[in-house]
């Protein structure tokens, strides 16, 4: 897979990602990564999309403020069309196969991966940005969408940083 | 459009040639859809009349010249979520609309739809499907962009990213000046909607919106993230809190298929 330089327009991220660029204990780089990749896509007029069970992840009890409501974050809910898409792309014995190749444990973990992967579909989004590759690209696959970690786009960036020192003449 | 301006509807048809068309089928819906563009100018305080006729060679493209394009235009605009189904016409046009729906569905294949231009300006006009009425609703929560506000019975058309097609939502009456000021702009709204096979919104009616605030989102949403779910800055393990595998991190997903 080849990841240029631009950020996608319409990213779905998921609920780790959010959580490693909003707190301040996670490790770096991977917080800087996912700071930088929020901030990057904003900055070129991204759409962010939030899916409804990542808001219900990152919720562990206080009472929540109301959602901000802001051009470049999207939160979007799991639908009737959501359903449908997840119960046509995505039926339990194609999860049950993802999972038992995965080599992940049953729980309710697995099916909310599923709900976000449908909610990235069902609303366009380009692809789904998660720290949880391993388990969310096959979910992603099965929908016909890519899934990077925001480090994917930290190397991409390096790679098209101008050069600070000219070339050697020797 | 200049108001005095005098220029042509047309009512391009998919279906023969002037030569081979149906020509009962022509005329009437020809006459059924100008009733119907005069009587919602009618009702829009417009006026609005058509004399002549035109065929164009090629396909069937019926031409009636007026002197009130503006006036078409706008009759035409509002017309035609009335005769496809997508809003529930007021009751002295719901039959005209009728009218025009019969006929378009007798003459025209399962999916094909006539086109109204007037001008630079053109808009599909199909039938309202059989089966519209026995669509299951649903309610959706979405982002839109408005794209037009009016009409006799008070409805917004709207476009989304997550919606292939615009599509029309009815709205209550004290709403529709406030959807006037946002013209243009993006709103968050909550709707009830029917769809045809297609996935295609077909109707709807508006539930509740809110307009959008300044400002950058990323910082936003981690000020609402510090202050409602404070709790994270106390996990040593996130991974492990939501149960996915430390070692995934860092590496970019090209690394591991």
């Amino acid at each position: 897979m080849i990841v240029t330089s631009s950020y996608p327009r319409r990213p779905l991220v998921d609920s780790d990602v959010l959580i490693a660029a909003w707190t301040e204990r996670r490790v770096e780089p991977t917080r800087e990564d996912c700071v930088a990749f929020l901030e990057g896509v904003e900055n070129n007029d991204g759409v962010i999309l939030i899916a409804a069970p990542t808001i219900a992840e990152l919720l562990k009890g206080t009472p929540p403020l109301e959602l901000p409501r802001r051009h470049s974050i999207v939160p979007v809910p799991f639908d009737a069309k959501a359903a449908r898409v997840l119960g046509k792309s995505l039926p339990p014995h194609v999860l049950q196969v993802i999972r038992d190749e995965a080599g992940q444990p049953s729980g309710y973990h697995f099916k909310y991966d599923a709900l976000i992967a449908a909610c990235a579909k069902r609303f366009n989004a380009d692809c789904i940005i998660s720290l949880n590759v391993k388990h969310m690209a096959p979910l992603a696959t099965h929908l016909g969408l890519q899934c990077r970690t925001p480090a994917a786009y930290r190397k991409a960036r390096q790679e098209a940083l101008p050069l600070t020192h000219g070339p050697r003449t020797g | 459009m200049a108001g005095d301006e005098r220029t042509e509807l047309e009512l391009r048809i998919p279906v023969g040639t002037p030569e081979t068309i149906d020509s009962g089928f022509l005329c009437r819906l020809g006459g059924q859809y100008l009733k119907l563009l005069e009587r919602v100018a009618q009702e829009q305080g417009r006026e609005l009349s058509f004399h002549g006729l035109r065929l164009e060679k090629g396909s069937t493209r019926a031409l009636f010249a007026t002197d009130n394009p503006e006036s078409a235009q706008e009759a035409a605009d509002e017309a035609a979520p009335y005769v496809s189904g997508e809003i529930e016409p007021p009751p002295g046009i719901a039959s005209l609309a009728r009218d025009v729906s019969n006929t378009l569905r007798e003459g025209l294949g399962e999916h094909q739809v006539a086109d109204v231009i007037i001008g630079p300006w053109k808009r599909p006009l199909a039938a309202r499907p059989e089966e519209v009425r026995a669509l299951s609703a649903e309610t959706i929560a979405l982002r839109v962009k408005v794209q037009r506000v009016g009409g006799v019975k008070p409805a917004i058309r709207v476009e989304s990213a997550a919606e292939p097609f615009p599509f029309t939502l009815q709205v209550k009456p004290d709403d529709a000046p406030k959807l006037g000021a946002r013209l243009y702009q993006e709103i968050d709204i909550v709707a009830t909607v029917r769809r045809d096979d297609e996935e295609r919104i077909v109707s709807g009616t508006l539930d509740e919106w809110e307009p959008l605030e300044e400002g950058g989102g990323v910082e936003a949403w981690r000020e609402w993230f510090r202050k409602s779910a404070p709790e994270w800055e106390g996990v040593e393990d996130v991974s492990q809190a939501l149960r996915t595998d430390e070692d995934d991190e860092d590496e970019p997903a090209d690394d591991r298929h």
